[in-house]
């Protein structure tokens, strides 16, 4: 019976503007933005009203995953510690590991559009997944498929590996 | 698309690389290998890799088989509990071989192996990194009588 009334009478959920590099406008809920440390440092200083952040650094397709990302993580961390608060066994952390791997299976540029979002926003977590992931991707490969793969250029004065 | 990681984010990504890798990413450029060479990229990485769950087996082959051979490979448990197995190394040890002496593995600490080479009365004692193929010799430890 409760229940059937609640969301009225809830109060309208608080949200934040995030405005991309190329001018869109995102409204997200105040905890999904401040999972970025940037935007929760000085958070409270900042009027009510004036809680828009433009996001210089940050096109709107990479913003939209970031904000995914967000969600995801704000959601699984309520539903597991309500799952640790009613002692129900959960796989929630192992479920949540397992989107993180899916969610960061993507094509470079995009991995590193959002390593550069991560950093520049500073969300920690999501940093490491994505610097975890180009890490792999060095895993087995030669001095010369590196370059390639980084566009590096190569200044080093001897190869030991040129012959392999 | 040509994108420029800066020099604390390229720092991070060494660090998760595995030191079998490093080898190779050390002539990848100027940068990386002066970024790599550091005394505190060492630290970081040493961190790391230590809070990776990982097990590391030796086979040892004896030196009647003419050689004092062993290989390394690390044991990693991956997703949904999956064991991979994968050769670091083989090799002889050390480099210079002298006849009817053997090497034992005594002990090891931080990816270091502490090797016995010879026979009593003259064991020489080398820390070894099987990674980087590095030694040096102990100086020898004389007996008091």
């Amino acid at each position: 019976m409760k229940d059937s009334f609640n969301p009225s009478i809830e109060p309208p959920k608080k949200t934040v503007t995030l405005v991309s590099s190329d001018g869109y406008d995102f409204e997200v809920e105040e905890e999904v933005a401040l999972e970025s440390q940037v935007i929760k440092d000085g958070f409270e200083d900042k009027a009510v009203d004036d809680r828009e952040y433009l996001l210089f650094n940050v096109h709107s397709d990479t913003l939209e995953l970031i904000i995914k990302y967000c969600e995801k993580h704000v959601s699984s961390r309520k539903s597991i510690s309500a799952a640790a608060a009613s002692s129900s066994s959960s796989n929630g952390e192992e479920a949540l590991k397992e989107w993180d791997e899916h969610f960061i299976s993507v094509d470079t540029n995009t991995l590193y559009d959002i390593l550069m979002a991560a950093d520049y926003l500073n969300i920690k977590s999501l940093l490491d997944l994505a610097i975890q992931k180009v890490a792999d991707t060095i895993h087995g490969r030669s001095p010369e498929q590196i370059r390639k793969k980084f566009n590096i250029e190569n200044d080093s004065i001897i190869d030991p590996w040129a012959s392999e | 698309m040509v994108i420029y990681f800066s020099q604390d984010i390229i720092f991070e990504i060494l660090v998760k690389v595995p030191a079998k890798d490093l080898l190779r990413a050390k002539v990848v450029c100027k940068l990386w290998h002066s970024i790599i060479s550091d005394p505190n990229f060492v630290n970081s990485q040493l961190a790391h890799s230590r809070s990776q769950p990982a097990e590391i087996i030796l086979k040892i082959y004896s030196a009647e088989l003419g050689d004092d051979y062993f290989e390394m490979f690390t044991i990693t448990t991956q997703k949904h509990g999956i064991m991979q197995v994968e050769k670091i190394c083989d090799m002889n040890f050390p480099p210079l071989q002298f006849p009817f002496t053997e090497s034992t593995v005594k002990a090891s600490c931080n990816g270091l192996l502490l090797i016995f080479h010879g026979k009593y009365p003259f064991e020489t004692l080398y820390v070894y990194n099987p990674v980087t193929r590095q030694y040096v010799a102990l100086p020898s430890i004389l007996q008091s009588t």
